[in-house]
């Protein structure tokens, strides 16, 4: 007799913890426009999906759910207020709640255009490692960043070892970054290792079914009709990412016409453009080599950098080597590292205020004023390379990110260890 | 589902997604470590049909289409009638560019499997290889609406084979028309538009479709130009004046760092020249 009490018991908290869907992805934050942000996340079983969010924890009593019953839930909220912090949970059913509403899980929408406000972004690339390196390195930006989440962030690629798949984005991402997840949208671009479970012409595979990414300029800038590639801006700033893997990459495709028109477009102050394939690098890869990566290091810098610089971009971030490499304020260069010559250079100082002085982009109307080029590919391992590239002022075998900080007519770049030691930093300045 | 991408390809696209990719973006490393791979197993057991036909896809991605010939017709040996393997054959004639033996096997793959995108896709590349754009276009058409997320580009590259194919302007503005309904007004596919509503003289709509590009636009000079030069090729030259001083205007409002793009500066120049020929016309 007690022995089948216990066992029914033991039926029914079964049917209790059944009951409720379990959270085992997110939520995390997409597809940020000043009026909207797209809220996905993962149950372990097919349920409805809610939202509530609000202005305050104790205010956030709007609900949103989804048609149907899914696994993978997406959830647009739209109606929002630009630059206004939400607090928000996730729930299922009619009104079950996977999280309470704290004051740790909250976004906050995109500023408008107009006046310029401090904007801090943290980059990281090839960080899917899943090891402790990975997560050495996040934890030392939340340490220098005294816990507080970055406005926005960007995947440089290889976001998943060692082939993008489903289970590898879960250890790889999901497991590392819940926190900022929920916190911070973050906006990927697709690396070779991920472009194993991917493909760009199709739009198909595990990196295009995780994110959820602009495809008609929602964010701003020109509709691009792909997720591969896609522009947004955020207050002064115009963010550009292009697919170096799996994408056309020749002067006239679709990819480069795109980013003729997208970038003669946008009026923001500031253009940065990020993609996997670096086109200056002696680390794990060599841009020097045209059999490295399929020649894409090398049609990336002869095809694609002209009309980014043509068009005034100001930064240009990639990952791929498993090393910190950046360049000096550099503009024209792109052949081989033999045929650099001193009227690449637009600056050749360390670009320090406490050093050589800022790169400084004067007022004029002369063209062509010069961008910097980080390779930030160290956030989930190192493995050397002869780091001697000539355009580079800096090359590190370091574990790593880059925090961005962009406020009006200054942007500064910081690179922290895994030990959150600062090991570079140069600023731009524009008047 | 047969193919490399299979054991983490969930949809139906691998053997096209292996194709596109080389196509688009020429082989490299990695599927040199692939090759290897498979080539250990088939050490082991030298008859397997799957590892066959798996190293006849890498050889042919990474341009080795002797090679994929041998492994191919081992596999045709080993399954004689095999179906799949004539879209195997299909692609490998086609990559050779031996077009009428690709067509051959990829009309007949087509008509077993009707709802197949690799094979329309195949024959639509086939037929532009042996100059034949009216037929790819038809397959292009069958790729299109079999796709759930086109690629911009094979929107274009239909627009292209019809008016190679000397079809009716039309038609090929709607199909257009279809992909900027799919997927948004993209500036590339607007432009071929606008070109073609100006083969057929209809003006007002060319310029209407730059006004949906400069619509999305925060910077408008590089628009109204084009909308200058739409209606200067029209002989509208008052028109055309009208927007190049509109441009100029638009160009003069923008801040100082915007206007020190190569891009901008370039264009700045391409306008007064515009200017300069009109005051020029108009001082004779
Ligand atoms: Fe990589």
């Amino acid at each position: 007799m007690k022995l089948l009490f216990l066992s029914l018991i033991g039926v029914m908290a079964g049917c209790a913890w059944a009951a409720a869907p379990k959270l085992i992805r997110g939520p995390y934050l997409q597809l940020a426009t000043t009026n909207s942000m797209v809220i996905r996340w993962r149950t372990d079983r097919q349920t409805k999906g809610l939202v509530r969010y609000g202005l305050t924890a104790q205010t956030a009593t709007n609900v949103i759910a989804h048609a149907g019953e899914l696994t993978e839930h997406i959830i647009k909220l739209g109606a929002l207020q630009p630059a206004t912090r939400y607090f928000y949970s996730v729930g299922f059913e009619t009104n079950g709640w996977l999280s309470p509403v704290t004051n740790t899980v909250t976004f906050v929408t995109p500023p408008p255009v107009g006046p310029a406000r401090p904007t801090r972004v943290w980059v990281i690339g090839d960080p899917g490692t899943a090891t402790a390196d990975q997560r050495a390195v996040r934890d030392a930006f939340f340490q220098w960043n005294r816990g507080q989440a970055p406005d926005l962030w960007l995947m440089l690629g290889d976001n998943a070892y060692g082939a993008g798949t489903d289970a590898q984005f879960q250890g790889a991402v999901f497991s590392v970054y819940p926190w900022l997840l929920a916190n911070a949208p973050l906006w990927p671009t697709l690396g070779n290792h991920d472009a194993r479970s991917a493909n760009s012409g199709t739009q198909s595979g595990i990196y295009y079914d995780i994110f959820t990414l602009p495809t008609q300029g929602q964010a701003g800038g020109l509709p691009s009709g792909t997720e591969a590639y896609y522009s947004f801006d955020y207050a002064n700033l115009h963010f550009v990412c292009l697919d170096s893997q799996d994408t056309d990459r020749s002067k006239h495709g679709m990819m480069a016409e795109w980013l003729r028109d997208d970038l003669a477009s946008t009026s923001r102050d500031w253009i940065v453009c990020f993609f996997h394939h670096p086109p200056y690098t002696k680390g794990s890869h060599d841009s020097d080599k045209r059999s490295d990566s399929g020649a894409r290091l090398v049609e990336v810098r002869e095809n694609l950098l002209p009309i980014l610089e043509e068009g005034g971009v100001d930064l240009v971030l990639t990952g791929h080597s498993h090393s910190y490499e950046r360049s000096y304020l550099l503009d024209g260069h792109y052949g081989y590292s033999t045929n650099l010559t001193a009227s690449h250079f637009k600056n050749r100082g360390d670009g320090r205020e406490d050093g050589d002085g800022a790169y400084r982009k004067p007022a004029g109307t002369q063209p062509r004023q010069g961008a910097v080029y980080v390779v930030a590919g160290s956030s989930g391992q190192v493995s050397g390379g002869k780091l001697n590239h000539p355009v580079n002022y800096v090359s590190l075998s370091k574990l790593g990110s880059v925090v961005l900080d962009v406020n009006g007519a200054e942007l500064n770049l910081k690179f922290i260890t895994q030990k959150a030691e600062l090991r570079d930093y140069f600023t731009i300045r524009k008047p | 589902m047969l193919f490399y991408l299979r054991p983490f390809w969930p949809r139906r696209l691998g053997w096209l997604a292996l194709l596109l990719w080389t196509w688009v973006a020429g082989a490299h490393g990695p599927w040199h470590e692939q090759i290897l791979l498979v080539t250990e197993k088939l050490a082991q057991k030298p008859r397997d049909p799957e590892l066959l036909a798996q190293r006849a896809e890498l050889f042919l991605a990474h341009g080795f289409v002797d090679e994929s010939r041998q492994d191919l017709v081992a596999l045709e040996t080993l399954q004689p009638g095999n179906l799949t393997n004539q879209l195997r054959r299909g692609w490998l004639e086609l990559k050779a560019r031996k077009t009428n033996a690709a067509i051959e096997q990829l009309t007949a793959w087509v008509k077993a499997r009707p709802e197949n995108l690799e094979g329309h896709f195949g024959l639509a590349q086939a037929y532009l290889l042996a100059g034949q754009p009216g037929a790819a276009e038809t397959h292009l058409s069958r790729v299109l609406a079999l796709s759930d997320e086109p690629r911009p580009e094979l929107f274009l590259e239909r627009a292209q084979a019809q008016v190679a194919a000397g079809l009716a302007l039309t038609n090929t503005l709607a199909g257009l028309d279809e992909g900027i309904a799919r997927l948004g007004p993209l500036p590339l596919l607007q432009k071929f538009a606008a070109d073609l509503e100006m083969k057929r003289g209809e003006v007002a709509a060319a310029v209407a479709r730059i006004q949906t590009i400069a619509a999305r636009s925060e910077r408008q000079e590089r628009w109204l130009f084009l909308q200058g030069e739409l209606f200067r090729q029209a002989g509208r030259t008052n028109d055309a004046c009208g927007r190049y001083l509109a441009a100029r205007s638009a160009w003069q409002a923008l801040p100082d760092k915007l206007r020190r793009s190569y891009v901008a500066t370039e264009l700045r120049q391409q306008i007064d020249a515009r200017l300069a020929e009109f005051t020029a016309a108009s001082d004779r």
